[in-house]
């Protein structure tokens, strides 16, 4: 469903994906893992639109969309819930909320249905439905930023490290919703996390991202047990 | 609407109607009609401003551009009720030339080519004499005529543009709770989450900007046509800042706030009057408090009275 071949990305002089492969399959979780400045969040931003890469091409649905806008490729149902989460402060919960259905003309039963379906997931944001986006603690603002892509009905979803500064508790909540959605709708996902265990476990396939290049790549439960992988993101 | 919502705003009403009740100075009237004026042109600049977050400071060139096309349009002859319809031509068209450009790129740039703008309104009305009036400005304009129908004297005046301002702020609160208000909040908040939440930033902030320009268009429009004189100085630079002024006192992003802050800054140099040179020492300190007592501007103020005011 997401192809990227050969996908090359600079900054400047500094070259930051050097030439990258992978996909994604309908339905499927891949997980995305690799140390600090290893590439992933610009592999992801890329993919969205939000950079050019210098080459390399990025297949959607079998569509090339290199060069689309980046709230053009939301509307195709390829949605990036963006690292650090980045809600919308000024906005409540519910507005948040209806703002991840701007890539498309909804009827109101429609982001309706969305809005039942996210806090089926996330209670706790029905809870906060008319408080500000500003007053959330940090896992709230996660499920938002998690619920807002989600109404924008992807098919894929991108997810930017989900477990950034989270307490464990929440992160192992966030990462079963993640799964709950998955089995439950068929919603693939791109994971990427530098909490390795964690993805790993999740996820049905995993890439290993290191300095710009793939390094590994193969079923999950394969890489988790590679001795390579434990010593390196594992801990041993 | 709750007793929270609708409390401030029958008791602003009450008042606003009652005034011409007890004052019926002409001066007094004229002032808050100007004032009233002010309010809806702050009221366009929080669009761009107050809500997606861009700097624009031609919101004054703005006024000036409705007030002298219906000057002129109205002194060559032209009915008064196409004058309306001109001035929201010649803005919208002014503002998508400044918008297009410049609107696509993050940033600065709109206060810098906004600043620009004001300067070329300004000089060519000061230049173009003939048609302008120059710095003397356009004098006997005719009034608002709606097929003979129109207001007579400052107190009907008034009543006119209490509902227009009426009108004009209820239009801005519709659109607030629009899918085009979400977006605009959004776009000022994180204009890359606002992307990859399908939000077309760019014609965001042009639509906001065009929509402000609007409003200061129509209220220049009824300025010239009420008041019956304009010049430069109603429409300088300094009346730019002004305008930024206040929407910062008032509140920015919020709808009374606008009125509070254009209602307020334009009577208290007229109230201040005595004080001669003084006053704008007294001016000065009086909008440094509220911005470092209330950063979030008068408006912001009532979320800090007690329960039993009807507001939290």
């Amino acid at each position: 469903m997401l192809k990227v071949d050969n996908l090359r990305v600079s900054y400047g002089h500094i070259e930051v994906l050097k030439g990258i492969s992978f996909s994604v399959e309908m339905g499927e979780i891949v997980a995305l893992i690799g140390g600090n400045g290893a590439g992933k969040t610009t592999t992801l931003s890329t993919i969205s639109g939000l950079l050019r890469p210098t080459s390399g091409t990025i297949s959607w649905k079998g569509e090339n969309i290199h060069g689309t806008a980046v709230e053009t490729i939301v509307g195709t149902g390829l949605a990036h819930c963006p690292e650090g989460r980045r809600i919308f402060p000024g906005l409540t919960v519910r507005e948040n909320l209806i703002t991840g259905t701007a890539s498309r003309a909804y009827r109101k039963a429609e982001v309706e249905d969305d809005l039942a379906l996210v806090f089926e997931l996330f209670p706790r944001l029905k809870e906060r439905i008319k408080q500000g986006g500003w007053s959330l603690s940090g896992g709230e603002q996660q499920m938002l930023a998690i619920g807002r892509a989600l109404m924008s009905r992807p098919s894929l979803l991108m997810l930017d490290e989900p477990s950034l500064g989270l307490a464990p508790i929440v992160i192992e909540q966030v990462f079963d919703k993640i799964v709950e959605l998955n089995k439950r709708t068929g919603l693939g996902v791109l994971l990427v996390e530098q909490n390795s265990a964690m993805a790993l476990e999740v996820a049905a396939r995993a890439f290993v991202l290191e300095t710009g290049s793939i390094t590994l790549s193969g079923s999950a439960s394969v890489l988790a047990n590679d001795p390579r992988i434990r010593e390196a993101y594992l801990g041993g | 609407m709750t007793v929270k919502h609708w409390f401030p705003l029958a008791l602003g009403a009450v008042v606003a109607l009652l005034i011409p009740a007890v004052t019926h100075d002409n001066y007094v009237i004229q002032l808050l009609n100007i004032a009233i004026l002010n309010a809806i042109v702050v009221l366009g600049l929080n669009f761009a401003t107050g809500w997606v977050g861009q700097i624009n400071f031609g919101q004054a060139a703005f006024y000036g551009l409705g007030a002298y096309t219906t000057g002129i349009a109205t002194k060559a002859g032209l009915p008064w009720i196409t004058t309306p319809f001109l001035s929201v031509v010649i803005v919208m068209g002014a503002s998508l030339v400044l918008g297009l450009p410049t609107l696509r790129l993050r940033t600065y740039y709109l206060a810098m080519t906004t600043i620009g703008f004001g300067e070329i309104v300004r000089l060519i009305i000061v230049h173009w004499e003939p048609v302008t009036g120059g710095t003397s400005g356009l004098r006997a304009i005719p009034g608002i005529n709606v097929f003979g129908i129109g207001p007579q004297g400052q107190i009907q005046h008034y009543y006119l543009l209490i509902v227009v301002l009426g009108l004009a702020a209820s239009i801005a609160a519709r659109i607030r709770q629009s899918s085009l208000g979400r977006a605009m909040i959004a776009t000022k908040d994180s204009e890359i989450a606002a992307e990859q939440s399908g939000v077309d930033t760019t014609r965001t902030k042009l639509i906001a900007f065009t929509i402000g320009a609007v409003y200061a268009g129509l209220a220049g429009c009824l300025y010239a046509s009420s008041i019956r004189f304009i010049s430069p100085d109603s429409f300088s630079g300094t009346q730019a800042i002004l305008l930024m002024t206040m929407l910062i006192v008032g509140g920015m992003g919020s709808i009374p706030g606008c009125i509070i802050g254009a209602v307020g800054l334009t009577i208290l140099p007229e109230a201040l009057r005595f004080l001669g040179q003084w006053y704008l020492v007294l001016y000065g300190l009086g909008v440094i408090a509220v911005i470092v007592l209330a950063p979030g501007g008068l408006a912001s103020l009532a979320s800090r009275l007690p329960r039993w005011a009807g507001a939290r």
